[in-house]
């Protein structure tokens, strides 16, 4: 009889100690500041400048945000001007809503609007001219913010929470002089 | 031994629901049925008469200038109201811009640069303008809302997880010029609060969005706090 109470113990202690660990990193996924799912090429996929971009001048902006991303070893995304693999397209336009500064939504092969955590095919990606212009501080460094900021997005990072140093916060600021420990972290769990 | 077996059964049942709970949708009083189809897609029965639509709804993700405090977004604000809309959402115009078709010879597909949903709202109190313009109580103007429904409507599309104004409830709604003069929200859902019980913020935890329902309820508090007398004057 007590032989039975101690297995009855046991097996409810370990499925309490299942369904604790079980919590804890269930929590953990839902936090963290990566999106679930794949993309084509992984964290090396291509992109292609749309004409927009030299149009109104932001070649050098996308570019710096690139190499911020770049700066981690797993990543590698690059430049082409082939449209044929399909690669993400980098644009600049306008927008209506005020205080959208940029915006990417990606697309499944079929040219539908993908899940975000769901498998992605290629991305297109916006920074908008006239929000960016429309800010009291126009400057280049925080033009580069925000093109790293949506080009981070294609690499599945999500948005950041302040105090972490991320480009991944929302916002209008001078980009970090080098890529942070924290998105390189983020990269380095995601991929 | 017992109450050791209860006290365990308890924890686990306690730690069961606060896992399955992590993800949850906000319900009040007049409570949505929407449920996560997929990590970023949620399907929304709207708790409008005509706004019991089933459309596939696609969060996008982007960058904006966000007001933490309602003190910085109350000092960025142009036009500050109380106000209404009796337009169901679907029947709202629905704007959504591509690129240029001319830039189609690139062989890109095509791509959408902008989306937007403009509601029209009776204004019922003033509680910030410009000094260079007056909006009368009862006035009707059309405000941008970062939201649409695709032309051929298979999806809504919504930036960063925003709620549209919901048809026959009271908000008050925190708005700017954009760049073509037109007001529109700002600072996406927590530049809108609903003075009824039943807004419809929902968690979307795999977005990043994991604690929108709480950020937004506890600016909501300060909102109801800053214009309390204001509030209640609406009431009447």
């Amino acid at each position: 009889m007590f032989n039975t109470k101690k297995k009855h113990f046991k097996v409810w202690m370990a499925l309490f100690t299942a369904v604790f660990f079980t919590t804890v990193c269930f929590e953990s996924v839902a936090q963290a500041d990566y999106f679930a799912g794949g993309r084509k090429n992984n964290a090396a996929p291509y992109a292609y400048y749309h004409s927009s971009v030299s149009t109104y001048g932001y070649v050098g902006n996308y570019d710096v945000a690139r190499s911020y991303w770049n700066a981690n070893s797993k990543v590698n995304i690059k430049k082409t001007t082939s449209t044929s693999a399909r690669p993400d397209i980098y644009y600049v336009g306008n927008t209506s809503v005020s205080g959208l500064l940029g915006q990417i939504i990606p697309y499944t092969s079929t040219g539908t609007q993908a899940a975000v955590g769901g498998y992605w095919d290629y991305t297109t990606v916006f920074i908008y001219d006239n929000q960016m212009r429309a800010q009291s501080t126009f400057t280049s460094s925080r033009v580069n913010y925000n093109a790293a900021h949506e080009v981070g997005h294609t690499l599945k990072m999500a948005h950041v929470t302040p105090p972490y140093n991320s480009v991944m916060v929302q916002g209008w600021y001078n980009i970090p002089s080098t890529l942070t420990s924290y998105d390189s972290g983020e990269i380095n769990k995601k991929w | 031994m017992k109450s050791t077996y209860f006290l365990l059964s308890a924890m686990t049942a306690s730690l069961l629901l606060v896992g399955c709970n992590g993800d949850n949708v906000d319900t009040g009083s007049n409570e949505i049925n929407s449920k996560k189809i997929s990590s970023s897609e949620v399907n929304v029965s709207q708790s409008s008469k005509n706004e019991n639509s089933e459309v596939e709804r696609v969060v996008t993700h982007g960058n904006f200038v966000e007001y933490e405090t309602e003190a910085e977004l109350f000092a960025d604000a142009e036009l500050v109201v109380i106000a209404s809309t009796n337009e169901d959402f679907m029947d709202r115009e629905h704007i959504v811009k591509y690129v240029p078709s001319s830039d189609e010879e690139e062989g890109l597909p095509k791509a959408i640069e902008d989306f937007y949903t403009k509601t029209s709202i009776t204004v019922e109190q003033v509680l910030k303008q410009p000094a260079s313009e007056k909006v009368a109580d009862n006035k009707k103007i059309s405000v941008i809302e970062p939201i649409a429904l695709l032309e051929d409507g298979s999806k809504i599309l919504s930036v960063e997880n925003y709620q549209e104004i919901s048809r026959g409830q009271q908000y008050i709604i925190y708005l700017k010029k954009n760049t073509n003069g037109e007001y529109g929200v700002i600072n996406m859902t927590n530049g809108r609060f609903n003075l009824e019980s039943t807004d419809q913020i929902v968690n979307l935890a795999e977005h990043g969005h994991d604690n929108d329902k709480a950020k937004h309820e506890k600016m909501k508090d300060t909102v109801k706090n800053r214009f309390a007398k204001e509030i209640a004057k609406a009431k009447k």
